[in-house]
């Protein structure tokens, strides 16, 4: 089952009527929306805003998903029809759909507007989390640092992986758990154990 | 043990049973909720370092129950599925009712003629013989002459040559 099957489980069970999927959903995309939603709206609270307006939108028009696209770029549609409602209610003009594109918005980086935007609490806890995680990458050994690598950012199949590292499939699995598991186990005192937390 | 398949599970790299049953439990376990956010977090620092924005579930789950349950009669595929799947069923069962229907019709003469066999060996056997006179002999003649008029008679204009033959041969006996 890959990634987008994953997601289109979720949905079908929210679909049934499964609230619990669809926070599953949340959970994992939210971020990701809230850095596409950042692009057409500024302050962090507004983010906040529009990222839980466009997940409601999203959860009232799942019967309308048809999963002929995957579900994140469906979300991401909202997403971004949702920040420009929102920008022309204020009288603000949106910008144009040529200038954010949807695929495209996934790799875009923009970390100077991302960093005049965010709150200093905001930024103070990203930039602990971020500390956290790179502190403990660079400790992890080198083959567990790689397959994560190639895993999140490159965003290869463990198939291909294993080609690369020249080891079997079951090996590439276990190295990107543990090295899963060694960032999330320091970074369990920063964030709680509690899903409630703000982080 | 079910970290790492939590791992797997969002890396799409587990099959599909299996990841049916993981989702399940992971929405119904805190801990394993936890940890699928604590894991895609994790990719969202390594894929964007610059920013990370805030968790809003909490706030969201609480808007979210407030929302009427979404029920949408899914799905799309299923349905064509469904909807080929019930029309192969309906082929299947016409042609097995049309097979069985020309059975019947290809066996009903046979039955007919079995069960009239049967009946005549009953007869035959229950009653004693009768030695006929010639005046018998003469309705028989008749009675076999005009059989083809006979009500019981199923294909008519037919029956009476098959019977003529059958009497034939049994006048050639004596």
């Amino acid at each position: 089952m890959g990634d987008k099957e994953v997601d289109q489980q979720l949905v079908e069970r929210a679909q049934r009527g499964d609230k619990h999927a669809f926070e599953l959903l949340v959970l994992k995309y939210q971020r990701r929306l809230g850095r596409l939603i950042s692009r057409f709206v500024r302050d962090s609270a507004e983010v906040e805003d529009v990222t839980q307006e466009s997940f409601i939108k999203a959860y009232r028009a799942l019967p309308s998903f048809r999963g002929d696209s995957a579900f994140y770029t469906w979300l991401y549609r909202i997403g971004i029809n949702t920040a420009k409602n929102y920008l022309v209610s204020l009288g603000r003009r949106p910008p144009t759909t040529t200038q954010f594109d949807v695929e495209e918005s996934e790799d875009y980086e923009g970390s100077d507007q991302m960093h005049d935007m965010n709150t200093p609490e905001t930024e103070l806890m990203g930039k602990e989390v971020a500390a956290v995680v790179n502190a403990t990458i660079q400790k992890l050994p080198e083959d567990l640092r790689t397959a994560l690598t190639l895993r999140e950012i490159e965003g290869l199949s463990y198939e291909e992986i294993a080609e690369i590292m020249n080891c079997p499939i079951g090996t590439v699995r276990s190295r990107i758990f543990r090295a899963r598991e060694t960032i999330a186990s320091n970074l369990r005192p920063l964030l709680g154990t509690s899903i409630d937390k703000r982080w | 043990m079910m970290n790492q398949k939590i791992s797997i599970l969002m890396d799409g790299e587990l099959c599909g049973e299996e990841a049916a049953a993981l989702l399940g439990k992971i929405k119904r376990d805190p801990e394993a909720r936890q940890d699928w956010l604590n894991y895609h977090l994790i990719g969202d620092v390594l894929r964007q370092p610059d920013y990370i924005p805030k968790n809003i579930s909490a706030a969201f789950f609480e808007r979210l129950q407030a929302e009427p349950t979404v029920l949408a009669p899914y799905p799309l595929r299923s349905s064509r599925i469904g909807y080929f799947a019930m029309s192969a069923v309906a082929s299947i069962m016409a042609m097995a009712f049309l097979t069985w229907v020309s059975l019947q019709v290809d066996t009903q003469p046979q039955m007919q003629q079995t069960q009239l066999h049967a009946a005549r060996s009953s007869i035959n056997a229950n009653i004693a013989p009768v030695n006929f006179s010639s005046a018998n002999d003469g309705i028989n003649e008749y009675l076999l002459a005009h059989h083809e008029f006979s009500p019981g008679t199923d294909v008519r204009g037919a029956t009476s040559y098959i019977r003529t033959v059958a009497a034939t041969q049994a006048v050639t006996k004596k």
